[in-house]
């Protein structure tokens, strides 16, 4: 049986392919780390995250402070918050 | 049986769908939904002129400029006088929407006031001129300007020849959210007024004291860090507040140390003094900005959401720091600094602040009106003023010495500077572990000791308490011993001792110290304008 979490990643990996634009993917990743958060114990949802970030080029993609600005939309998704606009997102 | 892994996506589709047509914000593309916006709003069908458009052309009236940070301002006339504002402030945004509804009997819609602002940021940086801006002290080819943050934004303009409040000054003032208005200064007073407000031990701590508000006066440091101390109950914050509101009034003007450095740049970039109460502590890392804040010092940070852009914050301000203990302990802070002590007051004598305070305000502007004469005659005598032998903080020094015939005789301050200094260097070395037990280890050597910091990390250790070594303020590694002499280096040479660094031990090629005692380099004779030790010149100077 594959973990959920493992499935949620796989089915995300297309949605960060690198033809799309970056902000695009970057608010997809968050999208499903809010949707996806309760998979698994924080730790692991959030290592699994970066390690998909990582693979696809998300974090090169994001610039310079690229890993900064992936920490941040992480800890946001995994808090229920949007990072993108003022106040919470659910 | 749904699969979850599809209710996951399909709840992130909904909520793409949900926020589809919203700025994502990363970073916003709020130039083209204010186009957009701005379009269907105002009819851009030539029917009627955009509103955006509108703006921009009222805002023709401003005098755009920016300054070397990237900031846009505008000079706007409301009615007989001129005001100075960020393009990006609500004082702007709210004069322009004033001008709009004064002529299309309505208000702008934001999208057309974001594009509008937009466009007028873009003319003050391209077709402005480049100025520079100031929060409450300015100056100009040799004058100094006050700004009086009154609502006719007046200022006070001092040059050698006297001083006048005047309606526009040449030189543009920035006002920042709780800065208060000076009273109008009233010639013919004395500084003598201010000195049954002030709780101060002696003569010389009052003579220091104006002194710091002198040096407050100018827009450019060093400028000293202002340290009171006394037992609870002996004014300290009266003591201040009081100081503060002669040179910039403050709605909150005593605060708590801040947390990061970047709040402390902030608060520099917010107004001209800086004061902070009931202090009790202080971390390496706040004295170092401290440090960097009296002798002028940036510091920058990335901007969120850019890769290249950087927040700047360069300042230089006085900054006054008052508790029960002797907070500043580290000897490059120390050498920065003026320390008063206030007298404990007896309950007979106590007075209710309220009473205090009004019969300050009553008095105030006949004191700050003497200060500023005080500042005039610097002004007038700076370029003749020398003093023989300059101490650390040089230019307040020489600037205090070039004010004081205003007030007191020559030589005043220059005596009660060098008691001062003198109290600093005896706190600081007592409040140090390691100048202490350089101070003892040299008492019993008598004459010079060169060795690694290793060996001196073992023999001072010996001298000193099994608590003391134990304690977090002890070194523990010959690089920590080696550090912390090089920072205590400039005091204990005060008291004596020099301390030489750089050597090498033959073959092993280890780093050697070399201490040594010399009873005549004791005080100020070793200070950075003395011909005879350049060397020393060279290590305070870095300092």
């Amino acid at each position: 049986m594959i973990p959920l979490l493992t499935q949620v990643i796989d089915r995300l990996r297309p949605l960060l392919a690198r033809d799309i634009p970056v902000r695009e993917r970057i608010v997809d990743c968050w999208l499903v780390i809010l949707a996806s958060r309760d998979l698994a114990a924080g730790d692991v949802v959030e290592d699994d995250f970066r390690c998909i970030a990582a693979a696809t080029q998300l974090i090169t993609d994001l610039g310079r402070h690229g890993r900064e600005d992936f920490e941040h939309v992480l800890r946001a998704g995994m808090r229920g918050w949007n990072p993108f606009e003022k106040g919470r997102a659910e | 049986m749904t699969n979850p892994v599809e209710d996951i996506f399909a709840r992130v589709a909904a909520r793409k769908v949900k926020t589809a047509g919203k700025p994502s914000g990363l970073p916003p593309d709020s130039d083209k939904r204010d186009d957009a916006s701005a379009h269907a709003e105002d009819g851009s069908d030539g029917k009627k002129p955009k509103q955006s458009d509108a703006l921009i052309r009222l805002a023709q009236d401003a005098h755009l400029f920016h300054t070397a940070d990237g900031a846009a301002y505008a000079d706007i006339r409301v009615g007989d006088h001129r005001e100075t504002w960020n393009v990006r402030t609500r004082g702007f945004r709210r004069w322009l929407s004033l001008r709009f509804f004064t002529e299309a009997g309505g208000a702008p819609s934001s999208e057309a006031l974001q594009s509008a602002l937009n466009m007028i940021e873009a003319r003050a940086h391209f077709d402005g001129p480049l100025r520079d801006i100031f929060v409450r002290v300015g100056g100009l080819d040799g004058k100094i300007y006050i700004d009086l943050v009154d609502e006719t934004w007046r200022a006070v303009e001092i040059h050698p020849g006297g001083w006048q409040v005047i309606a526009e000054p040449p030189v543009r003032f920035r006002r920042a959210a709780g800065m208060k208005p000076l009273p109008t200064p009233i010639p013919g007073g004395s500084v003598n007024l201010l000195r049954p407000f002030l709780n101060v031990q002696h003569d010389e701590d009052f003579v220091l004291a104006v002194a710091w508000l002198l040096a407050c006066f100018r827009h450019h440091g060093p400028f000293p860090v202002l340290l009171v101390n006394g037992e609870q109950g002996s004014a300290k914050s009266t003591f201040c507040a009081m100081v503060r509101s002669l040179i910039d009034p403050n709605s909150a003007p005593l605060r708590a140390l801040p947390r990061e450095d970047r709040d402390l740049f902030i608060a520099a970039n917010n107004g001209h003094v800086l004061a902070f109460d009931n202090v009790s502590g202080m971390q390496p890392w706040i004295s170092d900005t401290l440090c960097r804040l009296s002798t002028g010092g940036g510091f920058a940070v990335r901007k969120l959401y850019s890769d290249a852009e950087e927040e700047l914050f360069d300042a230089s301000r006085p900054t006054i720091l008052n508790g029960i203990d002797s907070v500043i302990t580290r000897p490059d802070l120390a050498d920065r600094a003026l320390f008063l002590t206030l007298d404990p007051i007896a309950d007979a004598e106590r007075k209710p602040e309220r009473d205090l305070m009004i019969a300050f305000d009553r008095e105030r502007p006949l004191i700050i009106g003497a200060l500023l004469d005080g500042v005039v005659r610097g002004l007038r005598e700076l370029p003749r003023t020398h003093l023989d032998r300059l101490p650390r903080m040089a230019d307040f020094a020489k600037w205090a010495a070039a004010c004081e015939s205003s007030f007191w005789s020559a030589g005043t301050f220059a005596t009660a500077y060098r008691d001062n200094r003198a109290d600093i260097i005896a706190d600081v070395l007592d409040a140090d572990p390691v100048a202490s037990a350089v101070i003892a280890y040299m008492a019993e050597q008598k004459g010079e000791v060169t060795q690694t910091a290793s060996f001196l990390l073992g023999a001072l250790g010996e001298i000193i308490t099994t608590q003391q070594r134990k304690a977090k303020s002890w070194p523990d590694t010959p690089r920590a011993m080696s550090n912390r002499l090089h920072r205590a280096a400039p005091f204990l040479r005060k008291a004596g001792i020099q301390i030489e660094f750089g050597g090498r031990e033959g073959h092993t090629g280890k780093r050697l110290i070399t201490l040594a005692v010399n009873p005549e380099w004791v005080g100020e004779t070793s200070s950075p304008s003395s011909p005879s030790s350049p060397t020393e010149s060279n290590q305070l100077d870095s300092g």
